[in-house]
């Protein structure tokens, strides 16, 4: 068998050559008349024969050198069937690809799948011949970096490696690892390359197939790939798909509503499933259950905690395990605040009282009788808006805008500044408002607005009879989601007389989910948060309020008023108290953004200024945040001007408290990662995929049962012999030169 | 003196050879007085004996001292000298033909035109010492035949004989050897200019036959240096001269085996020459004839039997 058969042929056909060249040399000779022919016949008679044999010897000598230097070039393999013959194997490049994503912790009761996994790639390298390198790569949804990222010799090594390798939380995409592994086989030229891609049969690692499959069809040439699937098929699992707080600012002390959503991934309907919900690791503070989940369907279930002290939380919802454990349980980080800041800024106070702007949205923020109007956690100044290029900003968790005309120069540049550190702006139009201004500066300019409004609004007020009202189903914003229950929430029953259009700024659904302004800013798409009622079934909406991140911040616009000139919101508490409620916490919540990344996700947290240089201990779930010998250490440092805390390896799901240690007074937080909750889809790779893989790939079915030393080692190509060929024609080529040499000698 | 026939005499090596001269090594039997000794004694200068007269006898050579003293009739003898008849016969045949001319380290001239200069020269300096010459070319048997002259002019003859032949057949040393030895009557020199391409058996045979007459016999054995070193390279196909088939080989690789079997040859030819007392010279043509000439000569001298 020739790894390179052209070159067997170039050598088979260079045979030819010394006899061609042995052919026309006996044309090429010199003519002499000669007189003393009887010595000369005598001496050609004694020697004719020997002259004869010698040249023949010579002629095969050449003929066959070229055809070994040929077969060196071919790279001539021979199969040794018993796996070691008098040549051994030939050595062997592999990489490991070992799924560690969630799905692998699916387990049927006695081993997961991990651990089968672990078992066939142990079983693949004990398999490889003496002399074989190997590095062992951990696939899930990003191109992999270890453990073994280069080839190692020390196989020992590489099984221990994989011995004590643990399942992380990551989901699955096989397609950056098979791509990696490709290229780091790509410029080993010694011995066989062989990948072994240890996954579960779960369809999502297969989503890029397409890529995966012209990857190893164009590598199959070079590379030869073992697709070993591990694993039975799971037909039940249940995950927490979902986890966040809905009900405005986590502040400590009120009962805090979080919303919980279960999944049925199984192809069974599932019946009464217990959730509970617990925060930091005590004791849980609410139980709940879902009835029935229908397969493929979500229930979401709403649940309350109590914070009893400030500072970061960890909130953990969890159901009782299935087969598939990782999902069973999720864990957000929350931070406690003892007071939200609010400034409203009254740009048409009127008389005051209830002809003022602003009188239903402080009332609205401070849903409570006058006299523990001092103990609620919003804290109110109201200002007007004469006073606001005088207020400084910074204090304030959330700056609402009612019906201010314009704004100066220096305004703008406080609200971007104040935007840029994870402030809030919620605008109210009204008539006051220079709409041109707004557009011009606000939307366009500054990309605060995430819509432009329409030059004049429309409708009349006055006539109570023809109003808008809002829409009452499909609410997609998580700010609105709270009304897709109409069972528990009520209805938008809302009547808008007249109100601006909003335009927004740009495609709320397409595009990057951020861009960058001049400045590096990333700003967020616009999204509408609630709709007018269309004007024909099955048509949508105008928007009614939209919001955008900015910064770190957030800016929520209205299409109408906060005072009930346009609208009868104000008068509906049922509706105004938890949109405007929500509203807060998604602006509050939004500086908790970066303390909930995805797995795998990099943690970035913007520090104060003063903790430059100091150091970071951060404990993995898990692990006891007490015990310095477990903590990673990470420095924080400056990224852009900016002082930054990151952390990268978030491979497990669950809360990571970081301690930082410097300055007087310790500051902890806690941050947590959440899994994708599509790697509990355990849905099978369909088999005319397989089939179709099996083309540029050996899929094997791996059993414990079977040994998998035997499946490959019936694959693999023999030895290669071209370092035994190289030696002979070495060998050939100096037997050549010496018996030509001693044959040319006078006799 | 024709053009052609001016190059047959090489000028360095008669003047060489002059001084040394071609004397007999054995005794001649000559029919002038020269300067070889004869076996007759007579009456000249050099003075051996007395004998008794007897009548008859002349009395010119009476010994009248004796006469006087003794009063007995003794005759004064004294020892004869005589010049030597000198046959050059020259092989013709067509392997003579053969010259390493142009290849490197060769000969200048073929074999032929090598001996003809030999014969020349040998004639020249022969007739020089008034000594007497018969010059003759042969193959099979005797072709072209010039008889004993004495005279330094005919050698205008022989040259021209000489210049003029042209070797067209194979050769037969013995047979003409033979038939030499039967022509000759008296005792003197015979030389013989061969390559000697024949069975050597027979040529010392011819030879024999020669010195059982009484007379010398020196064979100079010309070859060429190409054939006494063989030094070809490469794939050579060499056509034999005397029509023997051609043959292919590499002669690079048999050239011990040839060199062996020349010496063999040669040491047959020359021990062969020993055992009859005949000078053997073996002439390598890319030695200049002056050289090789005044060498043999001097040896020659050396070797005087006077």
């Amino acid at each position: 068998m020739f790894l390179n058969p052209l070159m067997f042929w170039i050598g088979a056909g260079a045979i030819s050559v010394p006899i061609v060249i042995h052919l026309l040399n006996k044309r090429k000779f010199e003519r002499v008349v000669w007189g003393a022919m009887r010595f000369l016949k005598i001496s050609v008679e004694q020697n004719q024969r020997r002259l004869q044999i010698e040249d023949m010897l010579l002629l095969a000598l050449r003929c066959l050198l070229l055809f070994i230097l040929g077969m060196t070039l071919a790279r001539c393999t021979v199969k040794s069937p018993s796996g070691a013959g008098w040549i051994g194997q030939q050595t062997v490049t592999a990489v490991v690809l070992l799924d560690n994503s969630y799905s692998m912790s699916a387990t049927d009761g006695a081993k997961s799948r991990f651990e089968l996994a672990k078992d066939a790639a142990d079983q693949a390298i004990a398999a490889l011949p003496t002399g074989s390198s190997v590095c062992v790569l951990f696939a899930s949804d990003y191109t992999p970096t270890g453990p073994i990222p280069e080839p190692t010799f020390d196989l020992g090594l590489a099984r221990k490696t994989i011995k004590e390798a643990r399942v992380s939380d990551r989901a699955t995409n096989l397609y950056p690892s098979v791509k990696k592994a490709v290229d780091t086989l790509r410029d080993r030229r010694a011995g066989a390359r062989e990948i072994y891609l240890v996954t579960d049969t779960q369809a999502l690692g297969w989503r890029q197939f397409g890529e995966i499959r012209k990857t190893l069809d164009d590598a199959q040439k070079d590379v030869r790939t073992h697709v070993v699937l591990v694993g039975s098929p799971e037909t039940q699992n249940i995950g927490v798909s979902d986890l966040r707080l809905v009900s405005g600012p986590a502040v400590i002390g009120y009962p805090l509503h979080f919303e919980v959503q279960l999944t049925n991934y199984g192809k069974s309907e599932a019946r009464d499933v217990r959730v509970k919900l617990r925060v930091d690791a005590e004791q849980p503070s609410d139980e709940g259950s879902v009835d029935i989940i229908p397969p493929g369907s979500s229930r979401s279930l709403s649940l309350f905690a109590k914070f009893k002290t400030e500072g970061g939380h960890s909130v953990t919802a969890e159901i009782d395990h299935d087969h598939l454990p990782a999902d069973d349980s999720r864990t957000i980080a929350v931070r406690a605040l003892t007071q939200v800041k609010i400034l409203v800024v009254d740009g048409d106070p009127g008389a005051g009282g209830r002809e003022s702007e602003t009188f239903y949205l402080r009332n609205a923020l401070v849903p409570v009788p006058r006299p523990e109007a001092e103990q609620y956690y919003n804290k109110l100044t109201v200002i007007t808006a004469q006073e606001l290029d005088a207020a400084k900003l910074d204090p304030y968790d959330a700056v609402f805008l009612c019906n201010v005309t314009d704004f100066t120069e220096s305004t703008l540049a406080a609200f971007a500044e104040y935007l840029k550190k994870g402030g809030g702006l919620v605008f109210f139009p009204g008539e006051n408002i220079q709409v041109r201004q707004y557009n011009n500066e606000l939307a366009k300019k500054y990309q605060f607005l995430p819509a432009t409004l329409s030059d004049e609004p429309h409708g009349d007020a006055s006539k109570d009879d023809q109003f808008t009202l809002l829409q009452d189903k499909n609410f997609e914003h998580p700010i609105a989601a709270l009304w897709n229950d109409p069972a528990s929430s009520g209805t938008l029953n809302v009547h808008f007389y007249r109100m601006f259009d909003l335009t927004p700024t740009g495609d709320e659904k397409q595009g990057p989910e951020t861009t960058k302004n001049a400045e590096g800013i990333e700003i967020g798409r616009p999204r509408t948060v609630l709709r007018f009622a269309a004007a024909e079934p099955g048509q949508i909406g105008k928007p009614a309020m939209m919001e955008r991140t900015w910064g770190a911040g957030r800016v929520v616009l209205f299409a109408s008023t906060a005072d009930n000139a346009w609208n009868d919101m104000g008068a509906r508490p049922n509706v105004f108290i938890p949109l405007i409620h929500r509203t807060l916490g998604s602006i509050v919540s939004r500086q908790d953004a970066a303390l909930n990344v995805k797995v795998g996700e990099r943690f970035a947290w913007r520090a104060d200024n003063r903790l430059i240089g100091k150091e970071a201990l951060i404990a993995r779930p898990g692990i006891d945040a007490n015990d310095p010998q477990a903590n990673e250490r990470s420095k924080i440092g400056l990224a852009g001007n900016v002082p930054l805390l990151t952390y990268d390896d978030t491979s497990y799901a669950g809360a990571y408290q970081v301690r930082i240690s410097g300055g007087d007074d310790p500051l902890n937080i806690v941050f947590a990662a959440q899994p994708d909750p599509d790697e509990s889809r355990l849905e099978e790779i369909a088999p005319n995929q397989v089939d179709d893989l099996s083309k540029v790939a050996d899929v094997a079915r791996w059993q414990t049962t079977q040994n998998l030393a035997d499946l490959i080692q019936k694959n693999r190509v023999g030895k290669e012999l071209w370092k035994i060929f190289a030696f002979a024609a070495i060998a050939l080529a100096t037997a050549e030169t010496i018996l030509a040499h001693f044959f040319s000698k006078a006799k | 003196m024709a053009k052609s026939q001016i190059g047959l005499l090489d000028p360095e090596a008669i003047n060489r050879a002059e001084a040394l001269g071609l004397h007999a090594r054995y005794v001649v039997e000559g029919y002038m007085a020269g300067e070889h000794k004869s076996p007759f004694r007579g009456f000249a200068i050099e003075f051996t004996q007395h004998r008794e007269y007897v009548p008859g006898d002349d009395t010119r050579h009476l010994d009248w001292k004796v006469l006087g003293r003794t009063d007995r009739y003794y005759l004064k003898q004294y020892e004869q000298e005589t010049n030597y008849v000198a046959h050059i016969v020259l092989d013709g045949s067509e392997s003579m033909k053969y010259g390493s001319v142009g290849r490197p380290h060769g000969a200048t001239v073929t074999k032929l035109q090598y001996g003809k200069v030999l014969a020349a020269c040998l004639t020249y300096l022969i007739l020089h010492q008034r000594d007497a010459v018969a010059v003759g070319v042969f193959d099979t048997s005797m072709k072209n035949f010039i008889p004993r002259t004495g005279n330094l002019a005919s050698i205008h003859n022989i040259m021209n004989m000489l210049a003029a032949f042209e070797p067209k057949d194979q050769t037969n040393i013995a047979q003409v050897l033979h038939t030499l030895a039967g022509t000759i009557k008296r005792k003197g020199i015979t030389i013989l200019i061969s390559d000697l391409f024949d069975d050597e058996e027979k040529v010392l045979d011819g030879i024999n036959h020669i010195r059982f007459g009484g007379g010398e016999v020196v064979v100079f054995h010309v070859m060429d240096p190409y054939e006494l070193d063989f030094p070809f390279n490469g794939l050579v196909e060499f056509e034999g001269l005397e029509q023997i088939p051609k043959v292919m080989t590499r002669p690079r690789e048999i050239r011990k085996s040839y060199l062996r079997e020349v010496e063999a040859f040669r040491t047959r030819l020359r021990e062969g020459c020993e055992r009859q007392n005949t000078h053997y010279q073996l002439v390598n043509t890319a030695q200049p004839i002056h050289e090789m000439l005044s060498g043999y000569l001097a040896f020659r001298l050396r070797t005087h039997t006077r």
